[in-house]
């Protein structure tokens, strides 16, 4: 394991370097992504805010301020989960995966690694639509100390069975050339499940239950719940479980995958 | 005219070829569908209305919202797509090669056939939120809706043009498709539950509230005669605006050949 990441580590090292100067060159580019990824968040917050003041100011219990420190949470969860990888499609079928695999190592590293220093890239702009958030809705935070610090495994956990999640799907490409309609279905189910157009303590308790069953809620929900303070200590340690279990599970469902899908792969010719 | 003509009838018989995309479209209408309706169904679960527009009403709405992303999706943003690759890519010196007027031709290059199910789509839906709601349409109401989508399509392409023009300078801004999408997307609710400067982005920034929320206002007796007004006159403005952008832009464009 030591012996394994002294051998990835100059290999991460040197994606990371690439892509944070990829990143300061097309700031243009970087700026009009993230203005895309800030338009959900205030556009289901102001549904909710309406919805809200139409029921004279509180709903199930939640104030405007409370779904606006739900949103402001999201957003930075949203941010760390967010996993460009829908280009393996493409990769696949233009036959641009033959370069990766006589690499070394497998691609998912440089991924990984390309994956880091986009969210570091782009986390100061992030936290400033997060600040202009707060502006145009107060948020009522209700912050414990532990329940940050538990927050900051939850958010990691949550992002890496996101990505994991994502990757192993557009691996599906080995398979069928067209993968944009797995990632609908992906996608519509996570709006739903996931509480990323609503909190899930608005939903019947069944549709939560499914949401705790899939790895949906421990992309997202969770993370915002724990730092919200809507969980018990309990509860929490729980959940980091789950989430530590779903990501063992996925690591290995990707190998798998991988593994059978690469024995698929037959490269046109170039 | 003949130009566009031949150009529709080139991109449709194109698209008839293609006929697993018309199932991935229909796969993909399908999910578009489910998170509209089930959003209003999560919503209405814990509200009568929203900032006074019924249930009903709001069916209507995203039927509005159907209709015109069918027609941007089809029409509008696979020629704009087609024409920012090109400037990316220095092909675009065919184009301006042909003896037609270049925007008339960069315009109506490709359409995107099977787009157009969504408008089918959100006609059911409009007519089905229109009659929950009990709405009595007069003819003059109608005839307000048409123009107002129209104007709402005229003020949409404008804006996709002086988005593409920006490429002249910026060259890689492929990243300004996924903005405009998630920026029409907060046109699935009425735009006046967003806070004012995000009003104010949608309906002068990114005309969301001019393709969607107004021709809506015109079917539910919302539209007041200065919106209708308002929304003529910016049609103009973006139509103009446009057509001075593309001419300075085009100036800036070099080429990639030779």
């Amino acid at each position: 394991m030591i012996q394994k990441w002294a051998f990835l580590r100059p290999i991460y090292w040197m994606n990371f370097q690439v892509n944070v100067m990829t990143a300061a060159q097309y700031r243009v580019s970087t700026a009009f992504w993230i203005l895309s990824l800030v338009a959900e968040p205030i556009v289901y917050m102001s549904v909710w805010a309406a919805v809200t003041r139409e029921q004279g100011g509180s709903l199930d219990g939640l104030t405007v301020g409370q779904f606006s420190a739900y949103f402001i949470t999201w957003m930075l969860v949203r941010h760390f989960s967010v996993a460009p990888v829908a280009e393996m499609e493409w990769r696949i079928r233009d036959g641009l995966m033959s370069g990766l695999l006589v690499r070394p190592v497998n691609p998912i590293h440089a991924d990984i690694a390309e994956n880091i220093a986009s969210k570091l890239t782009a986390l100061p702009f992030v936290i400033l639509v997060m600040i202009g958030l707060a502006f145009a809705y107060p948020p009522t935070f209700n912050l414990q100390v532990w329940t940050v610090l538990a927050f900051i495994p939850a958010l990691l956990m949550g992002a890496s069975i996101r990505f994991l999640f994502q990757y192993t799907l557009g691996l599906a490409a080995f398979w069928v050339t067209r993968t944009n309609a797995i990632f609908g279905v992906y996608t519509v189910s996570e709006i739903f499940l996931s509480g990323r157009f609503v909190p899930l303590a608005l939903l019947p308790a069944q549709v939560v239950l499914i949401a705790s069953i899939l790895p949906f809620r421990w992309t997202l929900s969770f993370p915002v719940e724990v730092v919200l303070g809507q969980l018990s200590m309990e509860q929490v340690v729980i959940g980091l479980g789950i989430q530590a279990l779903w990501l063992l599970a996925m690591s290995q469902i990707f190998r798998l995958i991988w593994a059978f899908g690469v024995r698929q792969y037959t490269a046109v010719a170039g | 005219m003949r130009v566009i003509a031949l150009y529709f009838k080139v991109s449709i018989l194109n698209e008839l070829q293609y006929r697993v995309n018309f199932f991935v479209q229909v796969l993909q209408s399908f999910l578009s569908l489910v998170v509209a309706l089930g959003g209003l169904v999560i919503v209405f679960d814990h509200t009568e209305s929203l900032n006074g527009w019924t249930s009903a009403e709001l069916l209507a709405v995203v039927g509005v919202y159907f209709i015109v992303g069918g027609l941007i999706g089809s029409l509008i943003q696979p020629s704009m797509q087609m024409l920012m690759e090109d400037i990316r890519q220095g092909t675009l010196d065919f184009a301006i090669l042909k003896p037609v007027d270049t925007q008339l031709l960069v315009s109506v290059r490709q359409i995107q056939l099977w787009r157009l199910m969504d408008v089918g789509i959100g006609i059911v839906l409009l007519v089905i939120g229109l009659t929950q709601a009990g709405a009595e349409i007069t003819v003059l109401e109608l005839l307000a809706f048409v123009v107002m989508l129209i104007a709402g399509g005229i003020i949409v392409y404008s804006f996709w043009l002086i988005l593409a023009t920006i490429a002249f300078w910026f060259i890689r801004i492929d990243n300004i498709l996924q903005v405009f999408q998630s920026m029409y997307e907060a046109g699935r609710w009425p735009v006046r539950i967003y806070p004012p400067w995000l009003q104010f982005m949608l309906t002068f920034l990114v005309p969301v509230a001019f393709a969607v929320t107004v021709p809506v206002e015109a079917l539910t007796g919302r539209l007041t005669p200065l919106s209708f007004l308002g929304a003529i006159a910016l049609t103009v403005l973006m139509f103009t605006v446009g057509r001075v952008f593309w001419t300075i832009g085009i100036r800036a464009y070099s080429g990639a050949s030779a």
